[in-house]
């Protein structure tokens, strides 16, 4: 191939990738003192056809705030430092934009400095995303410590109270009372103690959201899974369930094994507490792995939920769906909250009459 | 009658409390006398002062502190007294009576060396008789 059709071709692509990354090139030569913009340069930059780049006017270019980096920048590269930045830009009709910036120093033979040059991008749709999803996650951030704070202060200013009026009840003597006096007073016993019990749940929510990663260890899930069945030995014995688990795809996981046993425990239980009646209830525990993700399953047969009308309600604070006594509405929140901790998912299918399943993105 | 403790100290801001749990003592007649202090300086002073004397009379046999106190905090209290390693110290019980209930609060106290136990708030009349008895013992 002729040199010159290699240049064609060269151009060609240089062109075309100038195109469409909207990338624009500039050079500045010290040996003959000129510099240069290429045409996507000048289509970025909006300069007229004849305009005509200076050192000097070349600074225009760049915001107000950015001049001094971009002078040092460029001095620096005159020195032989390359660079590669984000600095924001000015076009010849007034408009910033952010940029991504490469420079390189220009060598002759004998290795000499003999100009600069590098190529620009736009970068401000990027840029300006990112900057706003930066300041809503901060933003957030804050709301989110705000509301630690406040939460951490309820729970824990709130208790000193709570614990004064059930010491209160304690030293009071309710003997010589009237029937009724008795009664109005084992009512206020009675609201000192949920007072109390709300209190330790709210506690155990914002103990949830303060573990982080540091708190993660390798944990045999097996072994987790017999810690929480032998827990709840005595449930499982009574209701007659039957446990099948099978955790040979998933042994191992990086979890904080407190928050395992946690969630274990709560879905076992839940199988168990909402089984249908007459039948022995069989629940599975299983562990697959899927792109590269591993998740956990607790499946039963047990009564189900509709999930049209509560399934936006199921994993909420003190939401009950049957009229068993000892449900409180506070394990499936925990859990949620647990496995949301570590970065991972929740989700449940569920067949009124046929049983749930959880599955959990770990 | 005889008290199972001569002398208890309470280290608390909250009035109610205080009330209520040297009713607690007076009815249960767990300790002869009480000492009071509303924050961790209070404490702070006189416990250096006493120790320094050698007034041993003056040193309880049981401490209850608790955390959080304007001033100085239960937290700052044990970081200061720990610095002046008092061998006197020994011969007290110092539990913390809070009602925190993080666990972060409960794993660091039990790194102090001076902090016996940790008592969530409210603490139970049995409980409460049961740390005197103990002391006692020791």
């Amino acid at each position: 191939m002729e040199s010159r059709e290699l240049f064609a071709m060269d151009n060609f692509y240089y062109e075309e990738i100038s195109n469409l990354t909207e990338a624009g090139g500039w050079m500045v030569d010290f040996l003959n003192k000129r510099s240069f913009f290429d045409d996507q340069a000048k289509r970025i930059l909006k300069v007229p056809e004849d305009f005509i780049p200076t050192l000097k006017n070349g600074y225009k270019f760049y915001a107000e705030e950015h001049t001094d980096k971009a002078t040092a920048l460029f001095f620096g590269c005159a020195q032989g430092i390359p660079f590669d930045t984000k600095i924001k830009m000015v076009t010849y009709d007034g408009s910033v934009f952010w940029a991504r910036a490469h420079g390189k120093p220009m060598e002759n033979e004998e290795g000499e400095i003999i100009g600069i040059r590098g190529v620009f991008q736009s970068i401000d749709e990027e840029e300006k995303i990112k900057l706003q999803l930066q300041a809503s996650l901060d933003l957030i951030e804050k709301h989110n410590e705000r509301l630690y704070t406040f939460s951490h202060i309820v729970s824990h200013n709130l208790r000193s109270h709570v614990s004064n009026m059930q010491l209160t009840t304690q030293l009071f003597e309710a003997k010589n009372l009237s029937q009724e006096q008795q009664e109005l007073f084992g009512n206020f016993t009675q609201i000192a103690q949920n007072l109390d019990t709300t209190l330790k749940h709210l506690n155990e929510v914002i103990t949830i959201q303060m573990a982080g990663d540091t708190d993660r260890e390798f944990v045999h899930i097996e072994d987790i899974f017999n810690t929480v069945r032998t827990s709840i030995k005595q449930l499982i014995v009574q209701s007659d369930a039957e446990i099948y688990t099978d955790f040979s795809e998933v042994e191992k996981v990086q979890y904080v094994p407190a928050y395992l046993e946690s969630i274990l425990l709560n879905l076992l239980t839940n199988s168990i507490k909402y089984r249908k009646a007459g039948v022995r209830p069989e629940i599975r525990v299983f562990t697959f792995e899927e792109n590269e993700k591993q998740y956990l399953v607790v499946q039963d047969n047990g009564i189900g939920i509709d999930l049209k009308s509560h399934g936006d309600k199921m994993f909420q604070l003190y939401q009950t769906f049957n009229n068993n006594d000892d449900a409180v509405g506070m394990g499936l929140f925990l859990t949620r909250n647990q496995v949301e901790a570590l970065g991972g998912k929740i989700s449940v299918e569920s067949t009124l009459g046929r049983g749930t399943k959880f599955t959990i993105r770990l | 009658m005889k008290y199972p403790i001569e002398l208890a100290c309470i280290i608390d801001d909250d009035d109610m409390y205080i009330s209520l749990i040297t009713r607690l003592i007076d009815i249960k007649k767990l300790s002869k006398n009480l000492l009071i202090f509303k924050n961790g300086k209070e404490a702070l002073d006189y416990f250096v002062r006493t120790l320094q004397h050698l007034e041993e009379r003056g040193l309880p046999q049981v401490i209850l502190l608790d955390l959080n106190m304007p001033v100085m905090d239960g937290w700052q209290f044990l970081t200061e007294l720990g610095k002046y390693d008092f061998p006197a110290l020994k011969e007290t019980t110092l539990y913390i009576v809070s009602s925190s209930i993080n666990p972060v609060d409960i794993e660091r106290s039990k790194a102090i060396s001076l902090v016996k136990d940790f008592l969530i708030k409210p603490v139970r009349p049995e409980e409460l008789a049961n740390v005197f008895m103990t002391s006692e013992a020791s």
